[in-house]
């Protein structure tokens, strides 16, 4: 029989740190990286010493990138693990420090994600397959194609879907870590053209630089080095899955999603009216409506309706991509699914500021990878879950 | 093993190859035999089966920006449902001028282009099918 995160013993965030994510600059990876560590392990008074495990969550950054990043605070001998899967490789990271926290056989571990954006070829290109596309459905094509379908089959208009761009870019205004630090209006979005589909720039996440670390704490770990509890974040549930063969006229994308996600929730005990916070994949401007309604927060075409309404606006009643997401905080590839923890992390400890949810309490983070793969983690406040 | 045998180019019109298998009927493009995506079955269980090269638009978009492999854009590309057979994509030859959203539900045919007109893309593409409204 199988276990979840859930009947483990019980898994807290103890420390975020983030480097801003930003358009490419010479800075190495190791540079970005050791920043937001070193972020990390100051926010949870955690010495670099008594971590004992590492997980490098990076899709771009090459072979063997994690030691001669790490080495820099202090060659420890810890364990160190490289995790690659694509968008989802930071969001990868975390969870398996998640798991090896809640086995025992470490209580306190990293997560980092790093990347810099030097394009690799994907499996699937070495795959030996031809067809009759060769290569040129980029993802960017890929959720041009879907949004295309889904504004015809809802009747839904491009201002709706372009409304998610004006509440990300919005919230990323407000967010010192994001790349995108310009709040657009409707028009901004919808001028200068579409790059495919109905898709304009705004609505196409940066793929930029940056770094996210956490430092993940099991019950022994926060009795062992003494950390305090009213900071520490549970997370309550943790799920990875990959794409299945759905009904024809779904979105696999959206299926996968509503499945992943719906074993998160009941891994948490929780059910969707209790998400006050939702960070997703929201790489592209249909994904994050897609999505919204895949996971229940929003009837079948009706979430560009919502958005458009405020309903998913810090201080409405669930913030999705407070962050400002990956539409406006960026996606640096690894980085982006810890920098959804440390968003979430931020917001449930009430420490987020001027992008604070009031009354946050349950946060629920989504990401994809191409392929596609799922993952998706549910964190409570403090006292939340005893 | 490659899979390099798409389509049948000696037919007119022109056929495309798909596989089907043979424990699940599954039917995918494009065509191998390393394994069915519902099933597992291998090899010799997935037959290659050659379907018209016809079937209806269920996207198109016009590409104007493309990073990564393929062609330089702009480019339009379509997502059609075959008859009988699976959702295949394509490049769309001599879109129409307009929204390609018009162009959803619209019959299309599979087309093989002369070597000389290649210009490094695949051989087959999709044409709107003598303008026949098929929804």
């Amino acid at each position: 029989m199988s276990k979840t995160l859930g009947n483990m013993q019980p898994i807290f965030v103890v420390g975020i740190g983030l480097h801003p994510y930003q358009a490419p600059s010479p800075t190495p990876y190791v540079e970005l990286g050791l920043h937001a560590i070193r972020a990390a392990l100051n926010d949870s008074g955690v010495r670099w010493p008594d971590v004992q495990s590492a997980f490098v969550g990076t899709a771009l950054c090459g072979v063997a990138s994690g030691r001669p990043m790490l080495r820099h605070l202090g060659a420890s001998g810890l364990a160190i693990t490289q995790v690659e899967n694509a968008s989802a490789s930071g969001s990868s990271a975390f969870r398996l420090a998640c798991l090896e926290a809640a086995s025992g056989s470490s209580d306190v571990v990293l997560a980092v994600g790093v990347d810099k954006p030097e394009p690799r070829p994907d499996g699937a290109s070495k795959s030996g397959l031809v067809d009759l596309v060769a290569g040129a459905v980029s993802p960017l094509t890929h959720f041009a194609l879907l949004a295309q379908q889904y504004m015809d089959r809802h009747g839904v208009t491009v201002e709706q879907l372009a409304a998610v761009a004006v509440k990300n870019t919005r919230n990323a205004a407000l967010n010192p870590f994001a790349q995108r630090q310009v709040a657009a209006s409707l028009a901004d979005v919808l001028a200068g053209g579409a790059f495919s589909g109905p898709l304009t720039k705004l609505q196409c996440c940066p793929v930029g630089e940056g770094a996210a670390a956490v430092i993940v704490a099991s019950e022994e770990g926060l009795r062992r080095l003494g950390i305090p509890r009213e900071r520490a974040i549970r997370v309550e549930a943790s799920v990875a899955r990959s794409e299945r063969l759905y009904e024809p006229g779904t979105f696999a994308d959206a299926e996968l999603t509503r499945e992943t996600v719906q074993q998160v929730l009941r891994d948490a005990g929780r059910g969707v009216d209790e998400l006050d916070l939702v960070e997703v994949h929201d790489a592209f401007s249909i994904e994050e409506l897609v999505y919204l309604e895949a996971i229940g927060l929003s009837d079948a075409g009706c979430a560009g309706a919502d958005v458009l309404r405020g309903d998913f606006d810090i201080g409405g009643r669930c913030a999705v991509s407070a962050s400002g997401g990956l539409l406006g905080m960026g996606h640096p590839v690894g980085p982006t699914g810890v920098g959804q923890i440390v968003e979430i992390t931020r917001q449930l400890r009430g420490e987020a500021g001027v992008r604070q949810h009031p009354g946050a309490r349950v946060g629920l983070a989504h990401m994809l990878g191409l392929g596609s793969v799922c993952i998706a983690h549910v964190l409570s406040a403090p006292g939340v879950r005893a | 093993m490659s899979n390099d045998k798409l389509f049948d180019a000696e037919t007119s019109p022109l056929r495309l190859r798909v596989s089907e298998c043979r424990l699940c009927g599954h039917r995918f493009f494009p065509p191998q035999q390393l394994g069915c995506e519902q099933c597992g079955a291998h090899g010799a269980d997935l037959d290659s089966v050659s379907l018209a090269g016809r079937g209806t638009v269920a996207a198109a978009v016009a590409v104007h920006k493309h990073r990564g492999p393929g062609p330089a854009a702009p480019f339009t590309l379509t997502e059609v449902a075959l008859e009988n057979g699976p959702l295949v994509r394509g490049f769309l030859l001599d879109p129409p001028p307009g929204a390609t959203s018009e162009l959803l539900g619209r019959a299309v045919t599979a087309v093989a282009v002369p070597e000389s007109m290649q210009g490094g893309l695949p051989p087959v593409r999709f044409q709107l099918s003598s303008s026949v409204e098929s929804s």
